[in-house]
């Protein structure tokens, strides 16, 4: 296994292991291997490894994560977060990250350069430690195509991303409008060049726009056609 | 025998349900429409008979929640909570019964007198859905009374079912709204803390109401707590509970909430409805998908407002000259002939050629125009197009900080800008209210229309007054962009819903369309004649040359216009059309080519365009916005005005 491999099975044990936290689910090494379906020799590799960094501790034969393991796993979704969605898809968007550089004090980094201010950064954190599943799986509501459906996951109350503005209230009034965690919605019809999409939730179809929208980081649902 | 007794009864529901359909069959052309004390939102309220009882209805804003996004909410929650109507009819669209059940949710929260009105069942049954009427009415603990409100089917049952609400007849056991365990046990701790505390509040609004508001963070709710003196101990806890159950969710507390009402309504329609045929692609959804289409939309979008415009120029100018006949020639001199028997000739003048060409300028320009625009404008709206324009718009009216909503009040403008200023309620916020209304009397209305294409288009030529309007929408957006960054406050995206299409009733469209124009006669009309009054007093008095003399140095010196061009524009400000009828007047007997150069007549047209909202527009701004932004928009588009016909003047080959 190459070096990135690794990394990325570290960090994949890391985010199954949360996320059976925050259900309330033992870890086990078998269990793990299901839902990655990876074969467990490969995963006990990562489990070594994780546990000599002391990213996770063995507690009564199931696995739980440990402080350091939990700040990694904070850290690993912020940074995917920032790589995939916090800059336009575009070629500009590209020169901006590339000018951004390494980060080192992500807090600092979303203050200044994403237009963060404290209260939404608390939440933007809250949300991330809470959230379900691996960051990998999700995606802006944004990415999905016309016909393709998605469960709400994270909803990004953060004050800006991808350079659109908006009011703190849009997370509620979403939910108002049918849009809460867990639901499913579909894509029934996108526009052109960033404009708004249309999804059908619970039996209505909304309207949102696209900053909106792009908040909305739902787990696509795979295709009845593709399954088969 | 039985007494005549009053009732009070109110609509609540959310948007496009078709409550005003019912509100129109309830109360056909008995309502009033006027605003809510205070407030800029729509108050609609009508009178009926039935059974010996004098029904008094209120047609609530259509909402989707009782928080406090918008000042409908408000509104109609402190109706409901404060002023306490006999009964409430929650109108309901059956074909999205889980979002409407869950408004229907927070008026059980707040312990209303409810009754169901199961509305569009005609429209549920085509897409496949069944309901169980009964079962819902045993569930919810509340009567439900399925209608068809465009056909007025189901309406006398409806109000059977009001009566015997009001009389007792009706067993009501409203289902109480129960929440997860762990939030149930820190709502109890918290409404008995209110009841302690704050007992004053609990005679308004019911305890555990206040109770989940304030578990909610809402702010309304939190300052109505605060004002009493022990109030912030209550606070405090629900703030505690908040994050408490902040923590074992993982969500906002709002969002939980929103979350726990949506569970409740699912359940309750898994029990109640059933969808027994897949929906098929019926020929609304086939008109949705090319209508809305990311390319082909914008075509028929654009031809759509051709044809609408086309329609309303070609049909106003049939009806302006039969109207025109009909005044100036016959009634105006009729009643001067006969006034001049009892009244001196000065009055006379004043009299007729302020007041009554007031009236006659009104009805012979205004409503000729403004009539078929509003009907096309009502079957617009009642077919459900004006959601997808909006949806297609949505990126363009992002580079002025709106979103896609403001294209509709814009649209509007083009047509005439009362409408549109009032039209631009249908934005959220009081900042994008006003951003789009500033935006808005910037459009070329149908009046203006009339100058330049008389007067440019006709001597110049058609590019030259298609140049004026790429330069007016040019203007717009770099205006809308300045207004923009300097308003404070966030701009806000866009969440809309998009009802289906559906075939219009012919009664709402002429029941909306009287009483817009009612509307727009109680705005414009009293402006217009006291303008009239003015203006003719001051030429009466011989006021008229002196003022163009105190104008000259502007009109000739800056914006070279020949010196007659003072006083029409002047008039200009009571209706924009009069610019051109006047200047046609004043320079005769030379013919306009003969008066006025090519650049005179671009700049002219220009200066008609932008200088001024016309009063009438005033007015609407004034109720919309308050006289302070009313008088600043009005003196920025004047210094504008004469600030781009100067530039126009110097740059343009003379």
């Amino acid at each position: 296994m190459s070096r990135k491999e690794v990394y990325e099975l570290v960090s994949c044990l890391l985010e199954i292991i949360s996320m059976r936290e925050v259900e309330g689910k033992p870890s086990q090494i078998t269990d793990i291997a299901e839902e990655l379906k990876r074969p467990v020799e490969r995963l006990k590799m990562a489990v070594e490894i994780a546990l000599k960094e002391g990213l996770i501790k063995r507690v009564k034969g199931t696995l739980k994560l440990t402080e350091k393991g939990r700040a990694e796993v904070q850290r690993h979704r912020e940074s995917y977060l920032h790589r995939k969605y916090a800059h336009y898809p575009t070629f500009l968007g590209g020169i901006a990250r590339f000018f951004e550089g390494k980060v080192n004090n992500w807090r600092e980094h979303w203050r200044h350069r994403h237009g963060f201010n404290n209260n939404s950064l608390n939440q933007f954190y809250r949300d991330l430690q809470d959230f379900k599943g691996r960051i990998e799986d999700t995606l802006p509501l944004t990415d999905l195509r016309e016909g393709e459906r998605g469960i709400v996951t994270l909803m990004m109350t953060a004050h800006r991303f991808q350079g659109h503005h908006h009011l703190p209230g849009f997370v509620r009034r979403l939910a108002e409008m049918g849009l809460t965690p867990n639901t499913e919605v579909k894509v029934l019809r996108r526009s052109l060049f960033h404009g708004p999409i249309e999804v059908e939730v619970r039996g209505v179809s909304l309207a949102l726009g696209y900053g909106l929208a792009s908040k909305v980081l739902v787990k696509p649902v795979a295709r009845e056609t593709n399954e088969s | 025998m039985k007494a005549k007794q009053h009732l009070a009864i109110a609509l609540a529901g959310n948007a496009n349900v078709g409550k005003s359909a019912i509100f129109n069959q309830l109360t056909g052309l008995n309502q009033i429409v006027g605003n809510w004390p205070g407030k800029t939102v729509e108050r609609a309220e009508g009178k009926l008979f039935f059974h010996g009882y004098t029904i008094h209805v209120i047609d609530l804003p259509g909402i989707y929640s009782l928080s406090t996004y918008s000042m409908e909410e408000i509104v109609s929650r402190d109706y409901i909570a404060v002023e306490r109507p006999d009964v409430i009819i929650n109108v309901v669209d059956s074909s999205a019964l889980e979002r409407n059940l869950y408004f229907t949710l927070q008026l059980l929260e707040l312990e209303a007198p409810i009754i169901i009105d199961l509305n569009q069942v005609d429209f549920a049954a085509k897409k496949g859905i069944r309901i169980d009427t009964g079962k819902l009415s045993t569930t919810l603990g509340i009567p439900v009374i399925p209608t068809v409100a465009t056909t007025g089917t189901g309406v006398e049952e409806l109000l059977l079912g009001v009566i015997c609400v009001v009389e007792g007849k009706a067993q009501l056991k409203p289902l109480k709204v129960k929440y997860g365990k762990e939030i149930e046990s820190r709502l109890e701790k918290i409404e008995s803390l209110v009841q302690e505390k704050v007992p004053h509040l609990c005679e308004i609004y019911p305890s555990r109401w206040t109770a989940v508001k304030l578990l909610e963070r809402d702010p309304d709710v939190i300052g109505k707590v605060q004002r009493y003196k022990e109030g912030n101990e209550v606070v405090s806890l629900a703030e505690a509970s908040a994050i408490e159950i902040e923590k074992i969710h993982g969500e906002n507390s709002p969002v939980i909430m929103a979350s726990e009402r949506y569970r409740i309504a699912n359940s309750i329609i898994k029990d109640a409805a059933s969808i027994i045929a897949p929906p098929q692609l019926t020929l609304e959804e086939k008109l949705d998908e090319i209508t809305a289409h990311k390319i082909f939309g914008y075509p028929i979008l654009v031809a759509i407002m051709v044809a609408m415009f086309a329609l309303i120029f070609v049909g106003g100018d049939f009806l302006t000259r039969g109207l025109e006949v009909i005044f100036d020639d016959i009634l105006i001199p009729t009643i001067a002939n006969v006034l001049l028997t009892v009244l001196p000739s000065t009055i006379v003048d004043i009299v007729c050629g302020g007041i009554i060409s007031g009236i006659s300028a009104g009805v012979t320009i205004a409503l000729p125009y403004i009539v078929p625009f509003y009907i096309l404008l009502a079957i617009l709206e009642d077919s459900g197009y004006l959601p997808r324009a909006a949806f297609l718009m949505d990126n363009l009216m992002h580079k002025i900080g709106l979103h896609g909503k403001a294209f509709i009040p814009l649209m509007l403008g083009y047509g005439c800008n009362v409408p549109a200023c009032i039209g631009c309620r249908i934005m959220e916020t009081e900042r994008e209210r006003f951003l789009a209304g500033f935006v808005t009397v910037l459009i070329p209305c149908a009046a203006v229309t009339v100058v330049i294409l008389g007067l440019v288009g006709r001597y110049v030529g058609l590019h030259a007054a298609l140049a004026l309007y790429v330069f007016d929408l040019i203007l717009i957006l770099v205006l809308g962009r300045l207004a923009y960054r300097a308003l404070p406050g966030e701009p806000v995206g866009l969440i809309m819903e998009m009802p289906p299409y559906k075939k219009p009733s012919p009664k709402n469209l002429l029941l909306k369309t009287w009483s817009r124009t009612k509307d727009f006669v109680y705005i414009a009309f009293p402006l217009i004649i006291a303008g009239s009054v003015v203006l003719e007093s001051l030429s009466v008095a011989g006021l008229m040359q002196p003022l163009a003399d105190l104008m000259n140095p502007v009109i000739t010196g800056w914006l070279g216009l020949p010196p007659e061009s003072g006083i029409p524009l002047t008039f200009g400000i009571l209706r924009k059309e009069l610019t051109l009828i006047l200047l046609s007047e004043l320079v005769s007997p030379k013919t306009l080519p003969q008066a006025l150069t090519a650049t005179q007549m671009i700049v002219f047209s220009l200066v008609t365009m932008i200088y001024i909202p016309c009063i009438a527009t005033v007015a609407a701004m004034i109720r919309e916005y308050g006289w302070k932004r009313a008088l600043a928009v009005t003196v920025l588009d004047i210094l504008l005005a004469l600030l781009l016909g100067g530039i126009a003047f110097r740059l343009l080959p003379s």
